[in-house]
This record gives structure tokens, sequence and C-alpha cells, in this order.
């Protein structure tokens, strides 16, 4: 009997996955390509003889896992998908839970068990989205940004706080990336001021740290850095967190 | 027999559209997988889903598609030189991170991508296939074995034994979090 993956191992291979993708983008644009290309006679350059791959039993338990991959699903979060996720993502994605919950049962290899054993439904909730380190949202919440709110939503306001944590977040790693860190510390000041116990505070730090660093203030980042870390030791993010402005910094 | 299919069949292009939209993914990881180099990878994929067109007619759905496009990709790959996988690796695949939900989540995929593809550079070969089309890509043991033409026993021991790497690293990667 094989032991399936721990719940920390399938959740860091789970986000692996999220990091290998051709992007919805590319996949439509080769789509069209391919199309053309076959529609057109394009032969391939090689020659090729795929054999067909012989059946061995398989075990519906499995499937449950792999037909819910290499879906646009993949760019889904996998966990309760922090209530910000959603903001960004396409609006097509469907509810978070679905694809995460059907790729959580991987290959259990139940070598010689019959098709039969196949589960009926994946549990309602992945059971180890609880151990993860990442606070999966609300319910409430997290649903609050996949739809609109219609006029009978009651969670506007939670939803509105989220998207103005989102915007300012936004801003700031947009000011990062357009290495302009001085805006982007001036705009986690103001989530801060805004948000002290925000949904993103861990991300403002982490933000902040980056900027400064950018900033060319790396001493204090690698201050921040250390507080960060003992104040999270736990953090998913504590190891990106050691290698911020690492250059000067020695170890006792 | 390579142009069995007449070009032009455009309902074969619909079930290759649709395959492609099943698996593209899938097949373009596996390419890389294989090694062949980011800058051939669009250019291989194409190839995959051309051959795959051609040879629809020969393919039996017995729910093996993924198994079935894995052993083209390898054949395909093989023509491709093999990148430098170390350095490789990392120029693709950010395409996603950038629709990351927040903060949190984009560095801890990132630390994911680095822990997961030194872990994979590490491995042996007769262990990293499987581990990678197990663990990362969901394939089930048969349909593993079926890809690369393995016995189905030598399926779950490399896959045990990955696994099991795999865990001690992810322990190892716990404790340094908490450690400092």
């Amino acid at each position: 009997m094989m032991t399936p993956p721990s719940p920390q191992a399938q959740l860091l291979l789970s986000r692996y996955k999220t990091t290998q993708s051709l992007g919805e983008g590319e996949t439509a644009r080769l789509l069209e390509v391919v199309r053309e290309r076959a529609l057109r006679g394009d032969l391939p350059r090689f020659d090729v003889q795929p054999t067909t791959p012989a059946p061995v039993e398989a075990g519906l338990l499995q499937r449950v896992w792999a037909s819910s991959l290499g879906k646009v699903g993949v760019t889904l979060v996998l966990l309760g998908v922090p209530v910000a996720g959603l903001l960004v993502l396409q609006s097509q994605s469907p509810a978070p839970s679905a694809p995460v919950q059907a790729r959580l049962a991987p290959v259990v290899a139940a070598s010689s068990e019959p098709a039969t054993a196949a589960p009926q439904a994946p549990p309602e909730s992945p059971p180890w989205v609880a151990d993860t380190e990442v606070q999966p949202e609300p319910r409430g919440a997290s649903r609050a940004k996949a739809e609109r709110p219609g006029p009978g939503a009651s969670s506007t306001s939670t939803e509105s706080t989220i998207d103005e944590e989102m915007r300012l977040m936004n801003a700031a790693q947009a000011a990062l990336r357009g290495n302009d860190p001085q805006r982007a510390l001036q705009l986690l000041r103001e989530h801060a001021a805004a948000f002290p116990a925000g949904k993103l505070t861990s991300a403002r730090e982490v933000t902040r740290m980056l900027a400064l660093c950018q900033s060319g203030r790396g001493e204090q980042a690698r201050v921040e850095a250390d507080r960060f870390l003992s104040q999270h030791p736990g953090s998913p993010f504590a190891d990106r967190v050691k290698k911020i402005c690492p250059e000067p910094r020695s170890k006792p | 027999m390579i142009d069995a299919l007449p070009c032009g069949d455009t309902r074969a292009a619909a079930r290759i559209a649709e395959i492609f939209t099943g698996h593209a993914d899938f097949v373009w990881r596996s390419l890389r997988r294989l090694g062949v180099p980011s800058a051939d990878a669009d250019d291989a994929l194409q190839e995959v889903f051309l051959v795959a067109y051609r040879r629809m007619d020969d393919y039996e759905d017995r729910g093996l598609m993924r198994a079935w496009l894995f052993s083209i990709s390898r054949q395909v790959s093989s023509h491709y030189h093999r990148g430098n996988k170390r350095t490789e690796e990392r120029h693709r695949g950010l395409v996603v991170i950038t629709t990351a939900p927040d903060l949190e989540e984009t560095l801890a995929r990132r630390e994911a991508e680095r822990i997961v593809n030194a872990f994979l550079d590490e491995l042996e070969e007769p262990q990293r296939m499987v581990f990678y089309l197990s663990d990362i890509e969901g394939l089930t043991a048969p349909e593993i074995a079926a890809s690369l033409e393995m016995n189905l026993n030598t399926v779950y021991g490399r896959l045990r034994q990955a696994r099991k790497r795999f865990e001690r690293l992810v322990t190892a990667q716990a404790q340094q979090g908490t450690a400092s």
C-alpha cells in the first residue's frame, strides 16, 4: 500500500504546478497555430511513431485527481484561495473549491484495486487545508469576489474592504515592479494605516522589505526581515524573507 | 503513413482543439521535463499536436490520452537538443505567477518552484519521471506504466522511493523554517 504525499508535500507540489503553465493567452495562441497548421495540411517535421498505450487497470480514485488538471483551473489557488486572489483571477474561473478538491487524491497507488472502489465524490473541503500555514479565508469572504454581489448580498462591506486592501497592495507591487520603491513604500504606509490588522499584513511586510531593499535601505530591510522571522517562524514566506537583501548579510 | 488523415479535416481539427485545450499544459510541461529547451518548447508542442492530429485514427480511446500524448512527446523531444535544465527551468512558468491571488501566494509559489525544481534536478532519472507524472501531473499509476512502458510494480517502487525523498526534503524545509 502506498502512502500518499503528506499535506505539506501536496501543497508544495500544487503550488509548483501553478508556476509551470503556459498561461491562458499562450494556450489560446498556440491552439490557433496548431489548428491552422493542421487544417492547412502541415506535416509533422519528425517521423514519430506513437505507440498506443496498453491499458492497465486504472483505479477511478486516481482519475478524480487527474481530471481536474491541465485546465484553466490550474491557475486557481489551492487552498481556500485567499480572498484577494479571486479579485485578480479571471472571471470565468470556477469556484476555487472544485479544482482544489479534485487534486487532492494523488496516486494512492491502489495497485490492483478494482475500479469499483472509486469514491463517489471528493470531500467537501480538502482535508489538509487546515494544516496549511496560509489561512484560508472564511467561506463567505472567499466567495465574495467570485460572484458579483447581487442586490441581496450582505457581505459588501467585507468585499469592499478586501477590494481596497487589494487595490493598495497591487498598486504597491506595481510600483515595485516599476522600480519606484518610494511610491511602493508610501502605498504600503497607507495600507498599514488603513488596515493595521488586514488580510494582507504579511504580504505588506514582505513587500515593504523588498521596497526597502530596492531603495538601497538593505540594512533596514534585513532588520525587518529578522523581526518578521522571529514573529512568524512558520510563515510560508519565511524562506523567501531570509533571502531578502542577502549580500552583506553575515551570520554571527 | 504519416498523412493518413486528409488535410482540412475540420472534425479532426475540432477534436485536436479539444485535446489541445485539455492537455496543452501537460504536454508543454512534459516536453520541458523531457529536456526540450524553453526556446523550442512552443515548437515542440505544435509538433506533438500535429502528430496527434495525423495519428488520431490510430488512437484507441481507452482513457490513456495523456499516456499517448506523452509517448508522442517523448519521441518528439528526442529531436531537440537538451537544454541546460538548471538555468532553463526558470525561464518560463512565471506566466501564471503574475495572476496569483496576492503577494503571499506569489512568494509561496516561487518558493515551491525553487524547491521542487531543485528536487527534480537531483532525482535520478528512473524516479524523476515517475514522480513527476504522478505527483505533479496527477497521472494514475497505470497511466504512468503505460506512458513509460514500465511494469506497474516498478512504477510503485520508484514512486515510493521518490516520495520518501521528497517527504524528507519537505520536513527539512519545515524545520529550517522554524529553526531560524
